[in-house]
């Protein structure tokens, strides 16, 4: 069986080989419980910021309340984890594809509007999440959340879970840009209009989107909950999670391929780094890092490294531009 | 991959420690809503450092080692305490981990020293839940949260059979929305359970951690026209709750807001008239140190700091010298005998009732009784309760209500 023409396999067998070399790290290479615990938190996060992408970047539909579908996804799947003993995954399973529904439930009606009405329409969302899960308590815990139970090694698996489920997001944010379904994306994103004239079914496109990027997220806030063994409201559903996203993508250049990935690694890094040492510093650092982005390269760390490769005399093929 | 670990190392890592001296590591909310409080506590865990250190350090079966605090600032945020536990544990290698504070920020840190087989010795959660969930490396200093409202409700009580306070009472219940405001209520309603024709429940009602605006929630406890105003609250919730019930007007015979209402900060930020008579129940009072280590502490702390210590300073005192009685009694830094050591442990104590156990029945949390204070105009706030410790005898209806 032919791959469809979009498909190249020479980027395909990079991120491959990287996925496997990053799997075999632990047992071969012996790294240290803590680089191998940020590595894990990195993975889950590369996958969200991607996840954000599909519709902040190929759809030009800027949420800020994707927290709320992380955290949904994460108390879908704490609780069954809790009551009715759910095995991990399955417990993940259902609460990105309830996460994946919320998102269509909310998202179906606010995607007819368009730039920064969607945008603070998301916000309110968010918002509206976190205090109804803050004041359902029997199945949040409240304000102080849930705990789940502590497993003897799940870290380690949650390390190979991680890669598996970053590596399916950078296939998706491939096949979303690349296929001729991601230029029905761009076209939608350019004139949503003009799409329409052209027989692209725009609400269709953009609520497979929605329910793609919830279920992401959703997955991703279940993951996130069984590696901290623990789930509440205000921090996993607040507005500072959702804008975490945002900075993820603008800063690694929003709507391209790799770029928000790139963004997860350097706000995880640096928030690691800086939380740690200058706690009071990161938030207006990561203010300072947003602010001169936004003026000096739109396109964030992407268009940087293409911009330094162009100096050493890469040439991309016109389809390579993101 | 030795470049990659190189990395982490140079981003996160500290020197490994040196075979003369113990790394205990800690975070404390320094900064954030919970700061003030974190700033108390980070002086408790100070002068217990220094102390042990004035002495040489401590004796680990015979040889004396340093013990140094490698703290960190959790910001008050449950995700960052959790990730700085796992720092300290797995990159800084530290030994032994003191908790930081609040009944929410332990009940998700505790979770990472459970993972990591490490002892975890805490004196800022108070939640039963907590230590429900049968951890085998979690230490807990602070006596439950029901038993905070138990003793509150004891004195009221004592009030109410001196005909001091109408029979039945008429009771207000405003308790935050964690596992630390579930207790507190618990506690009054096992009380009003116990007590039955003696108090009505006319609100119960929760609200939300860190809250702006309490105006709602205040107007319904002012037209349910209640006797007692009982409320559990964190120090900015306590602040800015009392500051919109003064704005109302509001007057209640007894007005409570749990461990809170004596803070000094707290009467500077609201003005000494807005706090008098205000009631809290807490885990310690100053006024205990007439004798014994109890005194030592107080007059170390006076020296050092140049005021009077609040229960705060004293529990994180208490539980870094707890976590160095565990390893000088197991006389070796190997974590299970100091957990074992610490299982078992049964020391007098700066703590009411002057002992400090890690009962196995209640999840490792100690148990002990509690004081109950009231503000009183001229800015003190004397132990009313338990009888034994009284050093007044408190005052009920609150004589500024019309």
């Amino acid at each position: 069986m032919k791959p469809p023409r979009w498909f190249r396999w020479r980027p395909a067998a990079i991120v491959l080989g990287l996925a496997v070399a990053l799997a075999l790290l632990p047992p071969v290479a012996r790294i240290s419980v803590y680089t191998q615990n940020q590595l894990t938190l990195t993975f889950v996060t590369i996958a969200a910021a991607l996840a954000w992408n599909w519709l902040g970047g190929y759809l030009g539909q800027v949420s800020f309340g994707h927290a709320a579908l992380f955290g949904l996804g994460g108390f879908v799947a704490a609780r069954l984890q809790i009551s009715a003993h759910l095995p991990m995954i399955l417990a993940w399973t259902a609460g990105g594809l309830v996460a994946g529904l919320y998102a269509l439930a909310w998202g179906h009606p606010t995607l007819r509007l368009r730039g920064p009405y969607f945008s603070i329409a998301t916000i309110g969302v968010g918002e509206a999440t976190r205090l109804v899960c803050t004041y359902w308590d029997w199945f949040t815990g409240g304000s102080s959340g849930m705990s789940l139970p502590v497993t003897a090694g799940l870290k380690l698996q949650l390390y190979w879970y991680g890669i598996a489920i970053a590596l399916v997001g950078v296939a998706t944010s491939y096949w979303l840009r690349r296929s001729p379904l991601g230029m029905a994306l761009l076209a939608i994103k350019s004139d949503v209009d003009a799409a329409g004239d052209v027989g692209i079914s725009s609400v269709r496109l953009q609520d497979g989107v929605l329910f793609l990027s919830g279920l992401a997220m959703g997955i991703c806030g279940a993951f996130n909950a069984s590696y901290y063994s623990f789930i509440e409201p205000v921090e996993t559903l607040g507005f500072e999670k959702s804008i975490s996203f945002v900075f993820m993508g603008v800063i690694g250049g929003v709507g391209t391929i790799l770029g928000p990935a790139l963004g997860a690694v350097v706000f995880v890094l640096v928030r690691q780094y800086f939380i740690a040492s200058y706690p009071q510093l990161y938030l207006g650092l990561f203010g300072v890092l947003l602010v001169l982005v936004i003026l000096f390269e739109p396109l964030g760390l992407t268009g940087l490294s293409l911009r330094v490769a162009r100096r050493f005399g890469y040439r991309e093929r016109p389809d390579l531009s993101t | 991959m030795r470049s990659l670990n190189l990395l982490f190392a140079l981003l996160f890592a500290q020197a490994a420690p040196a075979a003369d001296k113990i790394v205990i590591g800690a975070t404390l909310p320094l900064t954030g809503s919970e700061s003030r409080i974190g700033g108390f506590y980070k002086e408790g865990y100070d002068l217990a450092f220094e102390e042990a250190n004035k002495k040489g350090g401590l004796d680990v079966g015979g040889k004396k080692m340093r013990a140094e605090l490698l703290l960190l600032d959790d910001t008050s945020a449950q995700a960052t305490a959790a990730s700085l536990a796992d720092r300290l544990i797995n990159s800084d290698k530290v030994q032994f981990l003191l908790g930081t504070y609040s009944s929410h920020l332990v009940e998700a840190q505790s979770v990472v020293a459970e993972q990591s087989g490490i002892p975890y010795v805490n004196g800022g959660g108070g939640a039963i839940d907590i230590y429900k969930r049968g951890f085998k490396w979690l230490f807990g200093l602070l006596a439950p949260v029901q038993n905070l409202s138990g003793a509150l409700m004891e004195w009221i009580d004592s009030q109410e059979k001196a005909g001091k306070l109408p029979k039945p009472s008429r009771v207000a219940v405003l308790w935050e929305n964690t596992a630390h405001g579930k207790d507190f209520r618990q506690g009054v309603q096992d009380f009003v359970g116990k007590h039955r024709g003696d108090y009505l429940i006319e609100v119960d009602e929760s609200f939300e951690l860190n809250g702006k605006d309490f105006g709602a929630l205040l107007g319904k406890v002012k037209n349910a026209r209640v006797d007692l105003f009982l409320a559990d609250a964190h120090l900015p919730d306590y602040i800015t709750m009392q500051r919109q019930y003064a704005t109302m007007g509001l007057c209640h015979k007894v007005q409570s807001y749990g461990a809170r209402g004596s803070e000094k900060q707290a009467a500077e930020a609201l003005g000494k008239e807005n706090v008098k008579y205000i009631l809290s129940s807490v885990w310690w009072n100053a006024q205990l140190g007439k004798a014994g280590i109890t005194k030592h502490f107080v007059d170390l702390f006076k020296a050092r700091y140049g005021r009077a210590p609040e229960w705060y300073q004293a529990v994180a005192y208490e539980t870094a010298r707890a976590l160095f009685l565990g390893i000088e009694q197991a006389g070796s830094l190997d974590h299970e005998k100091v957990r074992e050591k610490l299982a078992a442990l049964q020391v007098e104590s700066i703590l009411p009732g002057g002992k400090l156990s890690f009962p196995a029945q209640s999840g490792q949390q100690a148990i002990y009784p509690f004081v109950v204070q009231q503000n009183q105009p001229d800015g003190s706030s004397p132990i009313v309760w338990p009888k034994e410790s009284a050093a007044s005898p408190g005052v009920a209806p609150n004589p500024d209500c019309k």
